[in-house]
């Protein structure tokens, strides 16, 4: 038994470690957005993609994007209007069409959603 | 405004069609304009609005509500874990009332629009050398949410956030627009305070703040039960404390904030508790069926994996945290003297029953105010939280532990999880009649309830 938990208080350390090491990623500028569209990025989608501590994949961050644009327009417009993971439904923006839900994703990741 | 009746036809004709569509037929109606549901930030509240709506000013809100004839819910950020929201009729966002309105220098009194994230009131705040004089330990919600439900955060000399408002505007059923106040229609207004978006929708508030400030915060781990005798010196010594007990477990982490004059910022660490919150997922995962080694790894865990670094900076930046794991929640107000041994009784239930959850326990302390609809009006309060990975079913383990609350008197939080209707409420609360007598008069034709109000204010 002692065996055991010395080896699960290990993995536990390795566990603890591991959320250390990550870097920051290198975050190219967004292009602008309307007027309209900052509101609204202002009000909702800012408080977690510009907030690093937030886990969420940053504006301008196209490695974190990647994959995420990877999985086609389907997934990962149903991933923001319904929420995913640690992602809330709507991105808190409880008003937003989907073409807005499109344009700002697409802001912050910086490709096309196709 | 956002979305026209054409646009909402248009909509409902999109569902039709995804219905009648067939697996071969959701790819090709994928493609267009799709009803967007509106859910609340944990996914466990779901409703598909006829409209979503966002006013551009306070006469276009006035005109709206004067003219619609559904029901009408006002959002906020959604998270309430309650179904505050749900309604097949209109919600209405206040994302366009926002920002900091008006302030004054010698009443340290500040007016924001209701629709303002708690999170972006902190530097405009700091800009007139202001400040909350408490606040909850997220900052998603809106204001006017938060106000709403008596959102809090820990003190016994602290009430919640309805405590601290002295003004608000509020948009009622008929389209009128009422500035109410301690001078101007006094009951409406402290009945107001506490409302659950139940008299009207509000747009803007006024606060009483407090000279900016900045806090240190201290963490530490000890012995659960070493904890809970030592609150009551707890409690004295610091001015913001709260108690996060591991479940399953020996050991809580022990939380104070107390102002400080310290000049150099210790900032907090980037992440948020998912590392924390990850690591009690695994020992769940793989030594639930083993309670004793269970609970041995989770005392280790926490007395020696998990860092807890002091913290000073300015003060909305430390009340604050980053949740980024999303779970449900239950919490109930005791009554403060019974805090200490209701908080024994879940955690004992929760460990001898070994009921499924990872995520700790939350015992915090707000002061008692006198606002009718307020969990803490009258008396002051423990609050009690327990919380349920979303991936995990919260219902079965709510049910066992919410008795627990109602043997102590517990008032449940209205924006979180809870079983009670009108029925029991109306014993909880003293002055539950004078509430639901100012809203039938404030909203006889019920435009701002759902059937979760309906239930909770016992209308028919």
């Amino acid at each position: 038994m002692k065996c055991r938990t010395l080896l699960c208080i290990a993995a536990l350390a390795a566990l603890a470690a591991c959320g250390k090491s990550a870097a920051p990623a290198a975050v190219q500028p967004a292009a602008p957005l309307t007027a309209e569209l900052q509101k609204l990025y202002d009000g909702s989608c800012k408080t977690c993609h510009s907030l690093p501590a937030s886990g969420a994949p940053q504006v301008g961050d196209a490695k974190a994007w990647a994959p995420r644009l990877a999985q086609g327009k389907e997934v990962l417009l149903g991933h923001v209007i319904n929420g995913y993971q640690k992602m809330p439904p709507m991105g808190l923006c409880m008003q937003c069409s989907e073409e807005e839900f499109i344009a700002l994703t697409e802001h912050m990741s910086g490709g096309r959603l196709q | 405004m956002r979305m026209t009746r054409r646009e909402l036809v248009k909509q409902l004709a999109a569902l039709a069609a995804l219905g009648a569509a067939g697996s071969s037929g959701l790819a090709r109606a994928a493609g267009r304009l799709r009803p967007i549901p509106w859910r609340n930030w944990s996914g466990g509240q779901l409703c598909l609005p006829a409209a979503r709506l966002a006013p551009a000013t306070e006469a276009e809100l006035a005109d709206l509500l004067k003219k619609t004839t559904g029901a009408v819910r006002a959002v906020g950020s959604g998270h309430s874990f309650s179904a505050l929201v749900p309604t097949e009729g209109s919600i209405v966002s206040l994302a366009n009332f926002t920002g900091l309105l008006a302030h004054d220098a010698a009443s340290l009194q500040a007016e924001f629009g209701a629709g303002t994230r708690i999170a972006d009131m902190g530097e405009p705040l700091k800009s007139i050398g202001q400040a909350l004089p408490n606040m909850a330990d997220i900052d998603y919600q809106t204001l006017a949410g938060a106000i709403s439900t008596s959102t809090h955060g820990t003190g016994p000399k602290f009430g919640s956030y309805s405590s601290t408002v002295v003004g608000l505007r509020l948009v009622t059923a008929k389209g009128e627009v009422l500035d109410l106040d301690a001078q101007h229609q006094p009951e409406l207004f402290n009945a107001a305070r506490c409302s659950l978006g139940s008299l009207g929708v509000i747009t803007r508030v006024r606060l009483q703040n407090r000279k900016a400030f900045r806090l240190r915060r201290k963490e530490w781990i000890g012995d659960t039960e070493e904890l809970i005798q030592q609150l009551p010196q707890l409690i004295t010594q610091h001015a913001h404390f709260e108690l996060n007990s591991l479940l399953h477990a020996n050991v809580s982490v022990a939380t104070a904030l107390d102002e400080t004059t310290e000049t150099q910022n210790l900032p907090k660490a980037g992440g948020g508790d998912g590392e924390a919150v990850g690591m009690l997922e695994w020992v769940d995962r793989n030594f639930r069926n083993s309670p004793r080694m269970q609970a041995t790894l989770l005392d280790f865990t926490a007395r020696h994996l998990i860092n807890f670094p002091p913290v000073v900076d300015d003060s909305w930046r430390v009340f604050a945290n980053v949740r980024d794991i999303r779970f449900n929640e239950m919490e109930y107000e005791v009554p403060a003297e019974a805090g200490p041994a209701c908080l024994r009784e879940v955690l004992a239930l929760i460990k001898s029953q070994n009921l499924h959850s990872f995520i700790p326990t939350e015992f915090r302390y707000v002061r008692g105010d006198d606002i009718p609809l307020s969990m803490f009006s009258g008396r002051d309060s423990c609050a009690i939280s327990v919380h349920q990975a979303i991936d995990l079913d919260y219902h079965n383990f709510f049910a066992q532990v919410e008795p627990i609350f109602w043997k102590y008197e517990g008032r449940p939080h209205w924006g979180k999880l809870h079983n009670l209707n009108a029925g029991q409420l109306s014993k909880l609360y003293p002055r539950f009649k004078e509430f639901t007598e100012i809203r039938a008069a404030m909203d006889p034709g019920g435009k701002f309830l759902n059937g979760h109000l309906r239930s909770i204010l016992g209308v028919l």
